[in-house]
């Protein structure tokens, strides 16, 4: 009886089967499948473009907002510091270390002072505000060059919405990257992160407290005298716009034949000291570049940190990620937040 | 704005509210603040995982002699005669005859050793010493550093925080 069923129902299934068809793909599969990546494409496109104008708003609200805040900054170490950073879109900058105590940093546009009490170091160089104010007006009329953004989501730093922009060198430019935490509000950034190729987080800074438009005292900006018994360092360093002026000066420069994408010269600067030394810098918007050429022999930590080889990477107590070699006149040190073969690759093209 | 100044007062009680012995009014305002609060957030995620570690961690025992070991240490050194110390012996030769006299002369001729020096020495400025210059030489790497990282804040999405991070590090090395 039930191998009567089971033939009747197999012969019945064979039937079945026998007419059935394969599935149909329907007619618009394919442009559905192609409107669908285009439609992804559109959102990255648009994704990217909503974090271009925070960023954009978050770069003119650095430049146009008065402000003060009391900011923390925790290395990749886990060391912090703590301090008051007071900005002025017309006197400058003044950060004032409250943890250590007795380190001042002040920008009046013209020049840059550090003041550091414990090292009795009364240091003085060419403002950086004014640079960068050159590098922000290329970066707002969208010569970014090889920077990727993009907006990440929201996040809440101290109970007020922040959008969070992520910005780097894409998936081809290995390299360093930025996360930053811009308030919805007042479009100024609450929080800051810096990663090294390999995404150890090099930097966390981000602030306690913040008060917009505050009085600032007369003096906030005006660097102070030195203070007696202070070891003076003036800036006494010549700089150039291109490598031609340089050579026209008769400055001789090593320069790499690679470098990677999106890297442009800012300048070189000669220092006659001691030991004369040629550094050349250039920046992508996000990081630095150095190669520092000094015609003296290599340092002992240096020579330390090799441990007996003649050239390599060495990661310095007080600095980044560098790569140092020995040359007929010395030696050279390579420093910058870049993937070690790509260090090596820009030191193996110096010429 | 108020909410944060107060991310530094929450972090300076955070261990405390982990180990659930924070008043309980605290403990409320640490709990509303960790729900908007991204750093402290991770902060506390981060010290709960330490705390969970070190509970995995074994107790040390004590021996069964222990306090007994203890109590025969702690009379052995009370009976024991006190050592004399270099200030009572110093103290017990100054109060002999003739010490002080010769005490007094000896430290009149120190005091002129160093006035004939500074008239008779010679004029050229003795040589660097190796150790010397290799300071310098470490100190010329330090100085690179610095106006790398200073050039760094010239860039648009760079910031003048790592300057004062890298200038704070002496002191934070020597311990302060």
């Amino acid at each position: 009886m039930s191998r009567l069923f089971l033939s009747s129902l197999s012969l019945l299934l064979t039937v079945g089967l026998a007419g059935a068809q394969p599935p149909r793909v329907p007619k618009n599969f394919f442009q559905n499948r192609q409107a669908l990546l285009k439609k992804q494409e559109q959102a990255a496109k648009n994704n990217a473009g909503v974090a271009r104008k925070i960023l954009r708003r978050m770069l003119q609200t650095e430049m146009s907002l008065a402000f003060q805040a009391r900011e923390v900054s925790v290395g990749g170490d886990g060391r912090s510091t703590e301090q008051w950073v007071k900005r002025d879109p017309k006197l400058g900058i003044r950060r004032e270390s409250i943890k250590p105590e007795g380190i001042l940093l002040i920008d009046d546009r013209r020049r840059q002072v550090l003041v550091h009490q414990k090292e009795k170091r009364y240091q003085e160089s060419k403002s950086q505000l004014a640079e960068m104010q050159k590098h922000l007006q290329e970066a707002l009329r969208g010569e970014g060059g090889m920077l990727v953004v993009e907006l990440q989501g929201t996040d809440t730093i101290a109970g007020r919405p922040a959008d969070v922009v992520f910005v780097h060198l894409g998936p081809s430019g290995m390299g360093p990257s930025r996360r930053f935490w811009v308030d919805r509000e007042t479009g100024l950034r609450l929080r800051m992160e810096e990663r090294a190729p390999d995404s150890r987080i090099l930097s966390n800074t981000y602030y306690l407290s913040l008060e917009l438009s505050p009085n600032f005292k007369p003096d906030d900006f005006v660097p102070p005298p030195v203070p007696a018994g202070f070891r003076r360092i003036l800036d006494n360093q010549k700089r150039y716009k291109t490598i031609e002026e340089a050579a026209r000066d008769g400055v001789t420069v090593r320069q790499p034949t690679w470098l990677p994408l999106g890297f442009n010269l800012r300048n070189i600067m000669v220092a006659k000291a001691a030991h004369p030394r040629t550094t050349l810098f250039w920046g992508n918007g996000l990081t630095t570049l150095s190669l520092v050429s000094i015609a003296s022999p290599m340092p002992p930590l240096l020579v330390r940190l090799l441990k007996g080889a003649e050239s390599g990477i060495v990661q310095p107590p007080k600095g980044e990620r560098s790569y140092t070699w020995k040359t007929s006149e010395g030696y050279c040190l390579l420093i910058g937040n870049l993937p070690d073969d790509q260090l090596k690759r820009i030191a193996d093209s110096v010429k | 704005m108020a909410s944060m100044l107060d991310c530094k007062k929450i972090q300076e009680g955070l261990s405390e509210y982990i180990d659930g012995v924070l008043l309980e009014e605290q403990s409320t305002a640490t709990k509303a603040h960790l729900r908007s609060c991204a750093v402290c957030t991770q902060i506390a995620d981060e010290l709960t995982q330490t705390s969970r570690l070190l509970a995995f961690l074994p107790r040390p025992e004590l021996s069964v002699s222990f306090e007994q070991k203890l109590t025969a240490r702690l009379a052995g050194q009370a009976l024991r005669p006190k050592p004399i110390t270099l200030g009572e012996k110093l103290s017990a030769w100054w109060v002999r005859p003739r010490v002080r006299p010769a005490v007094a002369s000896g430290l009149a001729v120190a005091a002129l050793v160093p006035v004939v020096v500074f008239f008779t020495r010679p004029t050229v400025a003795p040589p660097s010493t190796p150790n010397t210059e290799s300071v310098a030489a470490n100190t010329e790497v330090e100085q690179v550093m610095q106006e790398h990282l200073s050039a760094k804040t010239s860039e648009v999405f760079g910031d003048s925080s790592g300057v004062l991070l890298t200038a704070s590090l002496t002191e934070r090395e020597s311990g302060s």
